[in-house]
């Protein structure tokens, strides 16, 4: 009874809240549902945590009634991709698409009678379940207010909210079946129904670009499809089971159906030559790319590979993913570093990390495994609030160029130090994505090739975050007019949830630091403030718990490379330490005078500090007015940009090698199944 | 290596390698003068202009320098730390790293141009630097048989006639990292730099005072490196570091400085491909 109720909780709460948004079409009624299909969620994954690891027993006659059901359900998914390639003139979706029906045919008829139990959980599983329940129930929580002022900003005549949370809230109930889901052709179903959910979401903005990103998001995922279902029958064939527990042990399958289930995750995880699909999908709107197209969905690439992987371990298959793993790593960072778009650098930046996680999956040392789990889960967390808080960004400034974005911290005083959080989160230790990151170099030690990508990779990763961290909290040089302008801008803008804004600068209060930091509110919903907060609180809280977890996910008494005992409280320390001396400084008053910045003689001494003359027609000159004086009184504004690399890491000269790699991996894997 | 090892280890990481790194600074400005035909500064020149600093009253022209600073400081310390006791040399690379990263983030948090445009370059030299630390840190594990400090302390045999090249990738790095020219651009050891001090030139008193003393931390670190090449004698220890400072001294003093872009080239093209073909050559021999 009790794992029914999980599995309730799990997998059709979110369905049920999903539909009844899209039934209910009120506002009011997406206010409560969201909450609680979050609420559902998160009980379930307690509940999933507590029961242990095992097979989870659904009511009797549901599980007899299941098969055919998900059988009728996966032709409906494959009817409507046809439709959609019928409708939009797609050759590339019919071409993937339309064998898959002769194979399901087979399958559903010829295939084996379902073995051993249907939903089945294990420390990988319980790791996804919590990932897609607590970021995704933050995600939906996030969306309701974006969605609403984004609506606002488009001025619909009819709201489209309900069809995309009917899509946005189900989907986390389609990723709970895909990662509890014990039986091949279940976890199809659950495969191609987030295919289903990415295309509706990636079109849903409605215009010509979304509509083409949405097929291109559909061929490329449908051949992911096409690969698992091939490789489902071949294990049908051959193994006479469609049990992973039992395929994913070693001996079971074959190398090449092996190699066709890695296809289908590349596939998923968008990996070289599949990247596009991802690219194209930042049009959607930011809680998409934050819930499907970071945390989640593309992590079902990544767990279904991770689920495979003790099949293939040591194999030629297992030695060309990591290779390939490797080098998306390299490419995406570098490719990652010569965009200036927002929102195309986060998505380089997942399908790095993501190729760092299957190169994991095809190493072979014994911690290899672990690791790719624990970056799973700190990705998840840092990526979400990343592009969160960079929907934020973007519906503040209309634009998610990072020239735009430059001393951010100013203007978004609560959202743009998250940012940078999350972005240190990805890079520094004692955060996750770093040890994962240190597991897998110290497992890619026995390969030249490896070492030296995930060298290079590294250093890029770095390189690009600290460049836009180190934007965002950039400073304008304050004059009396920029600062009457940002008090101007609060008294104006009223909250979203319609408060009355906080009062300005009272220039006469003592200023601490920690005004500096937090001037003014933003106006800013608390509905939207509080995932962003929680999720900063996910990410630093987990840091130090690291070790713990991935002695979870590796089991008691796994090895570690040497040193990760010492891990734990010396970065614990270092944290506190940190966290401290941020308080004190933060505390401290900021001393007048103003020290002013050093302009090695630009700017001629104070004596032209005319503060108090006109703002609006003349320039002011002063060591923090932000020009200097040059003869015949021009005055020259102080600026500084980015290094703007994009000539030399140009995706049109970079994006086409990366894809033929990729391609060249694929080929590599299918023939290293093969020989 | 027993707890009580790594505890002494950490606490000479944290004490006495600041100190050996400031004494290093102080025997490079010492014989730089004399190489240009200076006096030069006292050997301890370093220990009381930290002393100075510190004294000095501190000024914010960006409102993250000082916890930026002090990230510097944490992460250069912390990498020390490790080093000294012995832990992983992957993770101590990682680790060192993450205080670059706090330099970057202050600079870029002034207003200044000099500041930003020093930070900005700095990215780069971070970026040519890093990978040939991690490939040096791999070399070594796998010369030693283990990938601590401890295993390669306790190999055997001297690493490096089979790592010369590996030593020689070590130098362009330690290049860059000490601020020699050639890889100067962001900001240079001594007083000649076309954007004022570049990425340090807004950390000003108790800040810059906790920049330099990372500064000393990661000398101590690399030039502890460097003795790990020959770690089966102490004396060989030792004099291999100071060969190292010396060459790094000649170089600076006989080379211009590059652009970033030329750095970027050099250092991965010597770096990268001498640790490549090192690690080549120790899997076939």
């Amino acid at each position: 009874m009790n794992d029914g109720l999980i599995l309730t909780l799990l997998i059709l709460a979110p369905l049920l809240a999903g539909a009844g948004c899209w039934v209910l079409r009120a506002a009011a009624a997406r206010a409560v549902l969201v909450p609680a299909a979050g609420v559902a969620c998160l009980l379930g994954a307690v509940l999933l945590l507590a029961r242990g690891d095992g097979s989870l027993a659904a009511p009797a006659g549901i599980e007899a009634g299941l098969r055919p059901l998900a059988a009728g359900l996966d032709f409906a998914l494959l009817a409507g991709f046809l439709w959609v390639a019928w409708r939009r003139k797609s050759l590339w979706t019919a071409l993937f698409v339309l064998p898959q029906i002769p194979l399901l045919a087979w399958l559903e008829t010829a295939g084996p009678e379902p073995y051993g139990p249907l939903f089945w959980a294990d420390s990988l599983t319980m790791a996804l379940v919590c990932v897609v329940c607590a970021v995704g129930s933050l995600i939906c929580l996030w969306a309701l207010p974006y969605m609403r002022r984004h609506e606002e900003h488009l001025q619909l005549a009819r709201s489209r909210q309900p069809g995309f949370f009917l899509v946005l809230v189900g989907f986390l109930g389609v990723m709970n079946l895909l990662a509890l889901a014990a039986d091949l052709s279940l976890f199809y179903l659950a495969f191609e129904a987030t295919t289903l959910c990415s295309f509706l979401l990636i079109g849903h903005n409605g215009d010509e670009t979304a509509r083409k990103n949405a097929v291109t998001a559909l061929w490329m995922n449908s051949v992911g499809g096409l690969a698992l279902l091939l490789a489902a029958v071949w294990a049908a064939r051959t193994a006479g089971t469609l049990c992973i527990p039992m395929l994913a042990a070693p001996g079971v399958l074959g190398l090449v159906p092996l190699a066709l289930i890695c296809i289908a995750g590349m596939a998923k995880a968008a990996q070289p030559p599949f990247m596009r699909w991802l690219l194209g999908a930042m049009v959607a709107p930011t809680p998409t790319s934050a819930l499907l197209h970071s945390s989640t969905m593309v992590k079902a690439g990544v767990f279904l590979v991770l689920r495979f992987a003790p099949a293939f371990a040591g194999s030629p298959v297992a030695r060309i993913l990591a290779l390939a793993g490797g080098l998306t790593f390299c490419a995406a960072a570098a490719l990652a570093l010569g965009q200036s778009d927002g929102k195309r650098i986060l998505a380089y930046s997942t399908i790095s990390n993501l190729g760092l996680m299957l190169c994991c999956a095809g190493l072979d040392a014994p911690w290899a495994l672990p690791a790719a789990a624990l970056l799973m889960v700190f990705h998840a967390a840092a990526k979400g609030l990343l592009f969160l808080c960079m929907g934020t960004i973007e519906q503040r400034l209309a634009t998610r160029q990072l020239g735009a974005q430059e001393s951010l911290a100013q203007q978004l005083p609560r959202t743009a130090p998250l940012m940078v959080l999350g972005m240190l989160a990805m890079v520094l230790p004692p955060f996750g994505m770093l040890l994962g990151k240190w597991l897998t170099v110290e497992a890619a030690t026995g390969s030249t090739a490896l070492l030296l990508l995930l060298a290079l990779g590294s250093a890029l990763t770095v390189a690009y975050w600290t460049r836009w961290a180190g934007t965002l909290l950039g400073a304008e040089p304050r004059t009396p007019r920029r600062a009457a302008a940002a008090a101007a801008d609060v008294a104006d803008s009223a909250d979203e949830d319609g408060a009355a804004p906080a009062s300005g600068l009272d220039p006469d209060a003592r200023r601490t630091a920690l005004d500096e930091f937090w001037p003014a509110p933003e106006p800013q919903s608390r509905l939207r403030l509080g995932p962003e907060l929680a999720l900063a609180a996910a990410t630093l809280m987990l840091a130090p718990l690291a070790p713990w977890l991935y002695a979870l996910l590796a089991g008691p008494g796994a090895p570690a490379p040497a040193g990760w005992a010492w891990l734990a409280p010396v970065c614990t320390l270092a944290a506190v330490a940190g966290l401290w001396g941020a308080w004190r400084a933060l505390r401290r008053d900021v001393l007048a005078p103003d020290p002013g910045l050093y302009l090695a003689g630009l700017t001629p001494a104070c004596a032209l500090d005319l503060h108090a003359a006109g703002e609006d027609s003349a320039p002011v000159a002063g060591p923090r007015a932000g020009y200097f004086l040059r003869p015949l009184n021009q005055a020259v504004t102080l600026d500084a940009g980015l290094y703007g690399l994009q000539s030399r890491l140009a995706e049109a000269r970079l994006e086409p090698w990366a894809e033929a790699l990729g391609a060249a991996a694929l080929l590599g894997l299918l023939l290293g199944g093969l020989l | 290596m027993n707890a009580l090892g790594v505890l002494l280890g950490g606490l000479a990481g944290l004490v006495l390698a600041p100190a050996a790194g400031a004494l290093a600074q102080g025997l490079d400005r010492r014989l730089t003068a004399r190489l240009q035909r200076r006096m030069g500064p006292p050997l301890l020149q370093p220990v009381y202009d930290l002393a100075k600093l510190w004294g000095k009253q501190p000024q914010r022209s960006g409102a993250w320098i000082g916890l930026c600073a002090w990230g510097c400081l944490a992460g250069s310390a912390l990498a020390s730390m490790l080093f000294f006791a012995g832990q992983d040399l992957l993770l101590v690379m990682l680790v060192q790293a993450a205080g670059a990263v706090f330099l970057v983030l202050g600079a870029m948090s002034a207003p200044s141009p000099y500041s930003r445009t020093g930070a900005q370059r700095e990215v780069m030299l971070m970026l040519a630097y890093e990978p040939v630390l991690l490939l040096v840190a791999a070399c070594l594990g796998l010369g030693a048989g283990g990938f601590t400090a401890a295993d390669v302390l306790a190999a055997p045999e001297a690493l490096l006639p089979r790592l010369p090249l590996a030593f020689a990738a070590l130098l362009v790095a330690l290049t860059v990292k000490l601020r020699k020219s050639p890889f100067d651009a962001a900001a240079s050891a001594h007083a000649h730099q076309e954007l004022v001090r570049g990425v340090y030139t807004e950390y000003s008193g108790p800040h810059l005072a906790l920049v330099e003393l990372a500064h000393c931390f990661d000398t101590a670190l690399l030039l502890g490196l460097c003795g790990l090449f020959w770690a089966t004698s102490w004396w060989a220890m030792v004099l291999l570091a100071a060969l190292a400072l010396v060459a790094e001294i000649a170089v600076d003093n006989a080379c211009a400085r590059l652009t970033w872009r030329a750095a970027l080239a050099s250092a991965w093209g010597a770096g990268v491909v001498l640790c490549v073909v090192n690690l080549f050559w120790l899997r076939l021999g």
